[in-house]
């Protein structure tokens, strides 16, 4: 017989096998075959620095790992729905969040695999970039001109509140868990601060990339850091709260919902973005086709 | 505004960078109080030396094109339109022309010119140094 809290726990864990591994990788796939289909390599082969059948596999590869982890992920939950004995591995006998966490972990391995791709890729491009001339905007790169101030207060306001409050909820005493919780926030915090340094003032990734598409993917990905800046920070509130008030039976869900918040603001606002974007791809085109 | 630098071109990077900004100036595509990159912004996405860009920057700071103010960055000039219009290229090589004509027709030959011209040149420069 289920409880309110499984009730609560499966749907959620179901969202996250959804929206992680079928829909937000389908869309991704869908994406790749328009962008073969639009810009074939044949007029635009700037884009594409190896041979066109790497990407077709490519594409197979990550399409079929995100087949098999949803897979995984609807096997995993009928054994948590009929087989696993939650009692047996946790004193409250709730659904543990190591379930959707370690799952959580495995659904972004594609994604993961997919950017590190991306970057070699990126380099690819700079690398077979024959051209002499190089272009460059005559304006600084300011963080304000990329995204609004009240969201990088927002973020900032959201990692020191989730930290004073982890603090004030234990009388600023420190332990061994609160110095975890707030090295945690500090780690991921200081991680997405040099990657919005590197966005910000590093070299252009792309050789052919105009201007205007530059300062769009900058903003884009500017803002989408901020926004999981902020879930990471109310998902460490929801931790305080869970250790003060002992509401361990929800980590499960609190895991997923946290998954599902994070994929859709950092995946899914990336990916929503970038196909509604007018991108310029005739600097793509062979120059002297 | 977008700057263009041809790496292979006759004309040196530091050069073209000030012949590009000049002309911005001139034509109205920067304003003054108009911000520049920084040195090492515009070193990074030319693919250039920070020395380079700092070079540039240095002589058109040097002609009040542009101005730095520390750490808030460089700044197009409040006269730099007035200034760009000097050519100071143009005015060394007038001022060298009449000393050279002189000295010319005191007698003086080119090969005497040279040597001074270097031992001058070089005087100043050590001079510079110490």
């Amino acid at each position: 017989m289920l409880n309110w809290i499984e009730y609560l726990f499966y749907p959620l864990f179901v969202a996250q096998i959804v929206l992680i591994s079928v829909y937000l990788p389908g869309k991704m796939n869908q994406h790749m075959s328009h962008m073969l289909e639009k810009y074939p390599p044949e007029q635009y082969p700037r884009l594409y620095p190896q041979e066109t059948a790497k990407y077709v596999l490519g594409q197979w590869k990550y399409r079929m790992a995100n087949n098999v982890i949803a897979a995984i992920g609807f096997v995993l939950t009928a054994l948590l729905l009929f087989v696993v004995d939650h009692g047996s591995f946790a004193d409250d006998g709730y659904i543990s969040e190591a379930w959707p966490a370690f799952y959580g972990l495995l659904q972004f391995s594609p994604l993961i695999v997919l950017e590190l791709s991306a970057s070699g890729q990126l380099k690819l491009m700079r690398d077979s970039n024959t051209s002499t001339t190089r272009s460059a905007e005559l304006m600084p790169r300011r963080l304000f001109d990329y995204v609004s101030p009240v969201l990088v207060a927002s973020a900032v306001v959201a990692a020191l509140g989730a930290a004073l409050f982890e603090m004030s909820l234990h009388d600023f005493v420190w332990s061994e868990d609160r110095f975890k919780r707030l090295a945690i926030l500090i780690f991921v915090n200081s991680f997405f601060l040099l990657i919005g340094f590197s966005l910000l003032k590093g070299r252009k990734p792309d050789p052919y990339q105009s201007a205007a598409d530059r300062t769009r993917v900058v903003s884009l990905n500017l803002r989408s850091l901020m926004f999981t800046s902020i879930s990471i920070s109310g998902f460490a509130v929801l931790q305080s709260l869970d250790g003060v008030y002992n509401i361990d039976y929800l980590d499960a869900s609190i895991m997923s919902l946290y998954l599902v918040v994070v994929a859709s603001l950092s995946f899914g606002y990336l990916l929503r973005q970038q196909l509604a974007a007018d991108i310029d791809f005739e600097v793509y085109r062979d120059a002297e086709a | 505004m977008e700057i263009t630098v041809d790496l292979n071109g006759a004309e040196p990077p530091f050069a073209q960078l000030i012949s590009q900004i000049r002309a911005a100036v001139q034509n109205g595509a920067l304003s003054p109080g108009d911000p520049l990159p920084s040195i090492r912004q515009l070193a990074t996405d030319l693919e250039l030396n920070n020395k380079t860009v700092a070079k540039a920057y240095r002589l058109l700071e040097r002609d009040s094109i542009v101005e730095s103010r520390g750490y808030r960055g460089t700044f197009v000039h409040r006269e730099a339109r007035a200034n760009s219009e000097v050519d100071l290229n143009a005015w060394v090589a007038e001022q060298l022309a009449e000393t050279v004509g002189r000295l010319r027709d005191a007698g003086v030959t080119d090969a005497e010119i040279r040597t001074s011209l270097a031992f001058v040149m070089n005087e100043r420069s050590t001079q510079g140094e110490s």
